[in-house]
């Protein structure tokens, strides 16, 4: 039995009497929770716009080789006669170059097109990591409890008592001495040692939402009446529990994916992220903070990019809790 | 052997691009007038010490620099000037440059009357504190860096290893005569002479420090100035030595007039001593140094200036302020001649000839911070020999690159079996390489990548720190193939100290500074784990470098060393030489006068002058 199918005894964070009481345009159709949050989302101006601009550069990272042939400049294309001085000093920006170009000559504004990947693939896949580990044993530990709650909850402890930085230093550094990196060669420095690093120190935070919340779901009566019934626990935690657990997960991975992009931008400021080739907002602000006195566009344009990008999913996300319990906004 | 460009590194490598300067690329002195007085205050965001500035085993640029122009007279040493005059050996503690006897085995040196330490020690140098300095070279203990020049003396190794309480082939006469005994000819021995911890050591007070670094914070000067606070310590026993309060390695090391120098015992072509006082101080804010210099508050700086700042400099018609000498350093690319796809000579050569050099030095900031380098040894330490300048083996219009040539070489070679001139095969594809992660050198990277790319050769690159990256490299057993952003200076304008770079005996497991394994034997190579390709025979040059080093000093031995050095470009190709560095300091308006010391790469102290009117 599905809490949301059982008025008034509705999921946690959705309560019938406030959409009923909240709803601007009241109708006859049955909507599903899903199709109640969207509604009241698309009346939340800030977060359509915040949404409509995630979408587009979503889109413009997908199209950025499509975008580099238009322009006629590659990601990596040198044009270090005509875009870098003798001095090795890059030059701004002009009618070929919008964003202008960096030192070693590379179009700037085709850079951060493609940054937009590395930012968006290691926030969106970072986080989905973080979110599944952290759903799964907080889901276990808060119903559970015991000695499994005892575990995890000291795990997730330990992680977040690690250095972040130094941790990040030494795993970058263990896995670039040789050809095959870490771990029989599935860690190598990249996208893929970014993710790792920034799911390994994101999952705590989300494991701690979804135990307190799946502690409260798991005294209510329906749950009770499930474990009456006989079904089984795996059966009651993720077919009963988990879905009361979707409003704070969706919330708080919204709120997660901008922390990771500015993770990975952090790591690549420190040499840590991804390598040089693969254009990275947080790469170039490292290179922009050597030149940035004479050469403002390194810095102003992946800044406004990677400003803008965290700026909208966090006016979504605030979109999305308001969406999905309008109470907490009153 | 190490490697001292990791040390340059605060002059050279830190703060990235920008040029500028007419002159470009040649050295260059202020107003060769000064007044006396005032205080030279250099800063640094480090001062990058190797041993505490402890003269055994300290082995950096900076501290050489120091030691040379302020504290420390050797038997022979330099007149501090800019150019290959610069690196011409000139008599200091002794009174001559003497001549070997004996067949080239005996060097016999008489010390200059008068030459007192400074306080505590206040006496007169003798020949005894000469042989003070080498039982501390031979001596394991205080890991003396590079003690292996003077294993040619006889007795050293038989004092190091405890079998005998003196160094059988270091003789005292008297007090004025030091005479050393040597176990094979030694041409270039008055170079190895000249390094700072050859210079003279008072027993009374370096007894007292017997472990690595200890003496260095009470380093008993010979030279025209002290560390601040000499005068203070009391040498009375070893338990009532302070460390002397001038210098504190994390915060500052200012030096005074010792007043016990008598000038009459120098030469002014070596040493002015103008400045009242040197103060060397950190900043651990690089900008801040700069915007500090550019405003008088300081004079100079151990850490070249960013682009920033050097832009600055030349949009306010400053150029003036920006000086530079040739650092007898080369920056290149090295191979491993044991690891695909570069155990092929022709590959080797197609790289050589595919690199964008003009690129490489772009990179680096531009003519101001180096030449293109068409070669292993920089052409100063040849004297500028015209057998040497112009050599170029591997030319391409503009220094770009030759992407016909790289591809008729790659034709030739076995990982082209298409001949298409690409590397065909898989070894050509991420290629493992090493990469310095510093500004400068982390703009090479995609000049280097784009040049190989053309030839069919991607690389899988890692981005380390300097120290991080030299430690991977000189591990044999790694096999790196590919090592971008590598250094080489000169510990002494001599060749030889280039070329032990290639010699078997170099190849060590861990801190291997011939990181091409060129004369790599099968049986050393088992040794060390690695693996020759089979049917490779790894070429070797030790019998050329030996040939060479037994050679006097003079026209022969360098015709040699440049036969060697082409040798070595075009029929073993270990590196690809891109960049004969530059020193590239900024100073302040201050400043009325200032030379480059070539035997040191550093700033001529002994050659300097402040306005104290325009300090602020």
């Amino acid at each position: 039995m599905r809490a949301s199918a059982m008025p008034p005894a509705a999921p946690m964070s959705v309560d019938i009497r406030t959409l009923e009481s909240t709803d601007p345009a009241p109708d006859a159709r049955v909507r599903s929770p899903a199709g109640m949050v969207w509604k009241r989302l698309r009346v939340n101006r800030g977060a359509m716009v915040a949404l409509v601009f995630l979408v587009a550069l979503a889109a413009l990272a997908i199209a950025a080789p499509l975008v580099a042939d238009l322009v006629g400049h590659g990601p990596n294309d040198l044009y270090r006669t005509t875009m870098v001085d003798i001095y090795g000093l890059p030059k701004g920006p002009n009618a070929s170059f919008w964003f202008g170009a960096d030192s070693a000559g590379r179009d700037l504004f085709v850079r951060v097109i493609y940054g937009a990947r590395i930012s968006l693939l290691v926030g969106v896949v970072a986080t989905a990591i973080a979110v599944v580990i952290g759903v799964v044993l907080g889901l276990i530990a808060g119903y559970r409890g015991g000695a499994l709650d005892t575990l995890f909850s000291r795990m997730s402890d330990v992680v977040l008592a690690m250095p972040l930085l130094l941790f990040a230093i030494g795993i970058s550094s263990a896995c670039s001495t040789t050809p095959q990196g870490c771990v029989a060669g599935t860690l190598t420095p990249g996208v893929n040692l970014v993710i790792v690093i920034i799911a390994i120190f994101s999952w705590p935070a989300m494991f701690r939402i979804v135990r307190a919340t799946t502690l409260s779901v798991r005294e209510s009566t329906f749950i009770e009446a499930s474990r009456a019934i006989g079904m089984r626990e795996r059966n009651i935690m993720f077919r009963e529990v988990l879905p009361n657990l979707l409003s704070p997960v969706v919330v708080y991975a919204a709120l997660l994916i901008p922390q990771s992009i500015l993770f990975e931008a952090y790591l690549s400021f420190l040499g840590l992220g991804v390598p040089d080739s693969t254009p990275s907002w947080g790469g170039m602000l490292d290179q922009a903070s050597q030149l940035f006195t004479v050469a403002w566009w390194l810095m102003v344009f992946p800044g406004i990019f990677l400003l803008a990008t965290i700026l909208a999913f966090n006016v979504v996300a605030d979109g999305l809790r308001d969406a999905f319990d309008p109470r907490a906004s009153e | 052997m190490k490697s001292r460009l990791t040390a340059l590194g605060l002059g050279l490598c830190v703060g990235g691009a920008a040029v500028l300067l007419a002159a470009c690329g040649s050295s260059s002195s202020s107003t060769s007038s000064g007044t006396r007085g005032g205080t030279y205050r250099v800063e640094a965001t480090d001062f990058g010490f190797s041993n505490n500035f402890d003269p055994t085993g300290e082995y950096t640029t900076n501290a050489w620099g120091m030691y040379r122009g302020l504290l420390i007279r050797t038997l022979v040493g330099y007149k501090m000037i800019a150019g290959a005059a610069g690196n011409q050996l000139v008599p200091d503690l002794a009174t001559s440059v003497p001549t070997a006897t004996d067949g080239g085995l005996t060097w016999t040196f008489t010390l200059k009357s008068g030459v007192r330490y400074a306080p505590p020690v206040n006496r007169v140098i003798t020949s005894h504190d000469i042989v003070t300095a080498f039982e501390r070279i031979a001596n394991p203990a205080l890991a003396a860096q590079y003690g292996f020049y003077y294993t040619t003396i006889a007795g050293m190794d038989t004092y190091a290893s405890g079998k005998a309480k003196t160094i059988s082939g270091i003789t005292t006469p008297n007090n004025q005569t030091v005479v050393f005994h040597l176990t094979t000819p030694t041409p270039d021995f008055l170079y190895r002479l000249s390094l700072p911890a050859a210079g003279p050591i008072p027993q009374e007070v370096s007894k007292c420090f017997t472990t690595p670094g200890g003496y260095g914070r009470d380093v008993v000067s010979s030279g025209p100035y002290m560390i601040q606070g000499s005068d203070k310590v009391n040498i009375a026993s070893c338990s009532t030595i302070q460390p002397m309060a001038g210098f504190d390695p994390s915060s500052k090391l200012i030096m005074v007039r010792n007043p016990n120098y008598n000038p009459s015992t120098d030469s002014t072509s070596m040493r002015t001593a103008l400045p009242n006082e040197f103060a060397f101080t950190i900043n651990s804010n690089q900008a801040d140094i700069f915007n500090r210099i550019k405003a008088g508050q300081a004079d100079d700086s151990l850490n070249a200036p960013p682009a920033s700042a050097v832009a600055t400099l030349v949009a306010s018609n400053q150029k003036q302020l920006i000086k530079t000498g040739g650092a007898d350093a080369t920056k290149y690319i090295s191979m491993n001649l044991t690891q695909a796809p570069f155990d092929d000579i022709h590959v080797r050569k197609a790289v050589n000839l595919i690199m964008d050099k003009a690129g490489l030095q772009q990179a680096n900031g531009g003519p101001l911070f180096g030449l293109i380098a068409t070669h292993i040894v920089p052409d100063t330490m040849y004297n500028n020999d015209s057998a040497i300048t112009g050599y170029n083996p591997y030319p391409s219009a503009n220094n770009a690159g030759d992407l016909a040539a790289a591809q008729a070489q790659m034709r030739q070679s076995k990982y082209d079996p298409k001949q298409d001139g690409l590397c065909d095969t898989s070894a050509c594809k991420n290629v493992f390489t090493i990469a310095v992660n510093t500004s400068q050198d982390l703009n090479e990277i995609p000049v280097v990548q784009s040049a190989l790319a053309k030839l069919g050769i991607t690389l899988n690159i890692r981005q380390l720190t300097p120290s991080a990256a030299s430690g991977v490299v000189s591990t044999v057993s790694r096999n790196v193939p590919l090592a971008l952003s590598q250094g080489f200076a000169k510990d002494y304008a001599d060749p030889s100290t280039f070329m032990v770079l290639f010699e078997s005996s170099s190849i060590a497991p861990t801190g291997n500074v011939n990181a091409s394994l060129v004369g790599l034997t099968p049986a050393l190579a088992q040794q060390l784990g690695v693996t020759i390709p089979k049917d490779d025979v790894i070429p070797s040059v030790d019998a050329q470098a030996a040939a060479c080093g037994k050679i006097p000093t003079g026209n022969a031995r360098t015709t040699c060393y440049i036969n060697l050095d082409k040798y070595l470009m075009e029929n073993v190709v270990p590196w690809v030489p891109y960049l004969s560095l530059n020193q590239v300091h900024m100073i302040s308006p201050a400043v009325t006068m200032w030379d480059y010391d070539q035997s040191s790469d550093t700033t001529a102290y002994s050659h300097v002058a402040v306005n104290p009117a325009k300090q602020s």
